[in-house]
C-alpha cells in the first residue's frame, strides 16, 4: 500500500523533490485536508449547487420545487427595482473600491515615507484600531452622522455657517447612494490598507535608497518602483473590495432599508427581501446566481490585467 | 566613478539623518488630519454618550455637565447579553478555524500532491462566491436536520465561510518557513503530524493571531446568517443585538450611545492586548 502510494506521488515530480516523497507516504496532505472539504462540502459546494438548481425553478421554501427553465431570469430583467439595484450597486461598487484603495495607498505611503519607526508603527496601529468596531455600529453610527436632526453633518454646516446646505441626506433620493458611499469617510482604515502597508514595508529598502541616490523624485519614485512592487497585493484588495461591494447589503439593510425609492436598492438586500419577506426563494436564487456571476467576471477580468505578463504568474 | 558616486551617497545619507524629523513633517500634518477625521465620528459618540437628551440638542460638539453615567447602566444589560451569546458563538468557531485553516494551509504550502493545484482553485473560488447566494439552500438545510436557534447552526457555517480565506494567509505564511526545519525533523524521524504540531504550529503563532482577529471580527460582524437562522431573539449575537437595541432607544440618544461604546469595548481590548502580534503575521505579506 504505502510504497503503492509513493509511487504516484513521485511521478512528474522533480528529482530534488523525489528524495523528500519517497519519505512521506502520498495520503499524508489529503489527510489534512479532509477536515476543509468536508465542511466546505455541506455548507459551501452543496449550497452553491443547490442555489444555481433553484433559480430554475417555482421554489417557495416549503413545497415542492417545479422546474420552470429561464422564467425566474425573464421575470427577474423585467423587474424594475432588480435594474435599479443593479445600476446602483456598480456605482457604489466601482466608487467606493476607487477611494478606498486609493485612499489605503495614500495613507500607506504617507507612513511608509515617514523616517521614525516608532512614528510608523504609531501610525498603523492608529489606523488599524477602527477596524475593530463592529460594523453594525460603523453604519448605526453613520446613520446617526447623516441624519437631519443633530446630525454631525448638519451641526458641522451649521458650525460653519452654512445652515443653508443642512439636509436629510439618507432621507432624500438625490444623496442618499452618495452618503452610503462615504460611509466610513476618508476611509482610511480598511483591510486594504493593512495589506498594502505591510506590500510597501515588505520592500527591499535598498532599491529606493538607490533610486534616491540616483536622483529620482519621490513621485515619481512611487509611480515607478513602489507600485509596481506591490501589484499583487493591490490586485487582492481590489478584488476583495469589488466582491465585497457587489454584495453589500448590511449598510443598505441598516441605514436606508433600500430606500427612499430604491435609491439605495441592492441586488443582496432585494435577494433577502425576496426570500424572507416575500417568500419567493426561486426568484432570490436567481438572484443571488447573477451575483455570482457578476461577482466571477470582475474577478476574472482583474486576474486577468494582474497576469497579463507571463513572467508575472507567481501563485 | 564609483567612489565618487559612493561618497556622495553617504553624504546624501548623513544630510538625511541629521534632517530626518523636518522630512516626517509634511507627512505627519496629512495624517493627523486623516486621523482627526477619522475619529470626530467615533469622539462624538462618546462625548454624547454622557448627555441626556436635552443637553445633546443644545450643545452637540462639546462635554457638558453633568455627566449622565446612568446611560451606562441603562444600556449595559442587554448590551452584556448580546455579548456573552456572540461569545457562544465565537469561541468554537475560532478553534475551528484555526485548526482547519492551519492544517489545509499547511498541506497545500509544505507538499506536492496530485490535484494541488485544482484543490486549492476549488478553495480560492470560494472566497469569490457571494455568500448572500448559499444563504437560502443553506436555511433549508438548517430547518431540515431541525437545527434552527442552535449554536451548530451558526458555528459550522461561520467556520466554512472562513476557512477559505483562512486557508490562503496559513498558506503565505507556512511558505515562508525554510524547508531545512522540516527535512531535519524528518530525517531524525519525526512522523508527518509531529512536523505540523511541533515545528510549524509553534513558528506560526503571529499568523495565528492574525487570522484569530480576522475570524473575532467576521464572528462579530456578520448579520445576515444569525439574523436568518436565530428566529430566537434572546440567542442573538451583538451585530444583531445592537440593531434591535437601536430600535429600542431611537430618539434616547444618551443610552443609545453608550451602548455602541459598549459594543465596542470587547473587540478593542482583544486588540490592545494583541495588536503586536497581529501585525506580525500580516508582515509575510497577502498577495495574488
Amino acid at each position: 500500500m504505502a510504497a503503492d502510494t509513493v509511487q504516484t506521488s513521485a511521478r512528474g515530480v522533480r528529482a530534488s523533490r523525489q528524495s523528500r516523497s519517497q519519505l512521506v507516504p502520498t495520503y499524508v496532505p489529503y489527510l489534512f485536508l479532509i477536515p476543509a472539504f468536508a465542511l466546505l462540502f455541506v455548507f459551501r459546494y452543496i449550497p452553491a449547487g443547490s442555489a444555481i438548481y433553484h433559480s430554475f425553478t417555482d421554489w417557495d421554501g416549503t413545497s415542492a420545487a417545479n422546474f420552470v427553465g429561464l422564467q425566474q431570469y425573464q421575470l427577474l430583467f423585467k423587474d424594475q427595482v432588480f435594474i435599479r439595484s443593479l445600476q446602483n450597486i456598480v456605482i457604489y461598487t466601482v466608487i467606493r473600491t476607487v477611494l478606498v484603495t486609493v485612499m489605503a495607498f495614500i495613507a500607506a505611503e504617507l507612513i511608509y515615507n515617514l523616517r521614525s519607526m516608532t512614528a510608523r508603527s504609531f501610525w498603523r496601529i492608529l489606523f488599524t484600531l477602527p477596524l475593530v468596531i463592529p460594523t453594525t455600529i460603523v453604519f448605526l453610527v453613520w446613520k446617526q452622522i447623516f441624519a437631519g436632526r443633530a446630525g454631525l453633518v448638519n451641526e458641522f454646516l451649521k458650525s460653519i455657517g452654512m445652515a443653508s446646505a443642512v439636509h436629510p441626506w439618507l432621507g432624500s433620493p438625490d444623496t442618499a447612494l452618495g452618503a452610503v458611499i462615504l460611509v466610513g469617510f476618508p476611509l482610511v482604515s480598511s483591510f486594504g490598507f493593512l495589506v498594502l502597508l505591510s506590500a510597501l514595508q515588505n520592500m527591499p529598502s535598498e532599491v529606493n535608497d538607490a533610486a534616491l541616490i540616483d536622483g529620482c523624485t519621490r513621485l515619481r519614485r512611487i509611480f515607478a518602483i513602489d507600485l509596481p512592487a506591490v501589484r499583487g497585493p493591490l490586485a487582492l484588495v481590489v478584488i476583495l473590495s469589488i466582491n465585497a461591494g457587489l454584495q453589500e447589503f448590511a449598510p443598505m439593510l441598516i441605514m436606508t432599508n433600500g430606500g427612499p425609492v430604491n435609491t439605495t436598492q441592492s441586488p443582496g438586500l432585494y435577494l433577502y427581501q425576496s426570500a424572507i419577506t416575500y417568500g419567493k426563494f426561486g426568484y432570490a436564487t436567481a438572484i443571488g446566481t447573477v451575483l455570482m456571476m457578476l461577482t466571477l467576471t470582475f474577478s476574472i477580468v482583474i486576474l486577468r490585467a494582474r497576469y497579463r505578463r507571463a513572467h508575472d504568474v507567481a501563485i | 566613478m564609483s567612489q565618487s558616486k559612493a561618497l556622495i551617497g553617504s553624504t546624501i545619507r548623513v544630510r538625511r539623518q541629521a534632517k530626518s524629523w523636518q522630512n516626517d513633517v509634511p507627512f505627519t500634518v496629512i495624517l493627523i488630519l486623516l486621523a482627526i477625521v477619522t475619529y470626530v465620528p467615533f469622539a462624538s459618540v462618546i462625548v454624547n454618550s454622557f448627555k441626556d437628551n436635552q443637553q445633546f440638542f443644545t450643545q452637540f460638539w462639546l462635554p457638558t455637565l453633568p455627566l449622565h453615567l446612568e446611560n451606562y447602566a441603562t444600556a449595559w444589560p442587554p448590551i452584556w447579553r448580546s455579548i456573552q451569546n456572540t461569545l457562544i458563538y465565537a469561541v468554537p468557531t475560532l478553534i475551528l478555524v484555526l485548526t482547519i485553516s492551519g492544517l489545509s494551509g499547511y498541506a497545500f504550502a509544505r507538499y506536492r500532491f496530485r490535484g494541488r493545484e485544482v484543490l486549492f482553485f476549488l478553495m480560492l473560488i470560494l472566497i469569490m462566491l457571494p455568500g448572500i447566494l448559499l444563504v437560502i439552500p443553506m436555511f433549508t438545510l438548517i430547518v431540515s436536520i431541525g437545527w434552527i436557534n442552535t449554536v451548530q447552526s451558526v458555528v459550522l457555517p461561520f467556520t466554512a465561510v472562513q476557512i477559505s480565506f483562512g486557508m490562503f494567509l496559513m498558506r503565505t505564511f507556512f511558505e515562508t518557513l525554510p524547508t531545512e526545519y522540516f527535512e531535519a525533523a524528518r530525517l531524525d524521524g519525526a512522523s508527518e503530524l509531529q512536523l505540523f504540531y511541533r515545528i510549524a504550529l509553534p513558528l506560526a503563532a503571529p499568523a495565528f493571531s492574525t487570522l484569530a482577529i480576522l475570524n473575532l471580527l467576521f464572528v462579530w460582524n456578520d448579520i445576515i446568517w444569525p439574523l436568518i437562522v436565530l428566529l430566537d431573539s434572546s440567542k442573538h449575537p451583538i451585530s444583531i443585538g445592537v440593531l434591535s437595541f437601536s430600535g429600542q432607544y431611537t430618539t434616547d440618544y444618551g443610552p443609545l450611545f453608550a451602548g455602541y461604546v459598549l459594543a465596542s469595548l470587547p473587540l478593542l481590548i482583544v486588540f490592545a492586548f494583541t495588536a503586536r502580534r497581529f501585525m506580525a503575521g500580516l508582515q509575510g505579506g497577502l498577495s495574488i
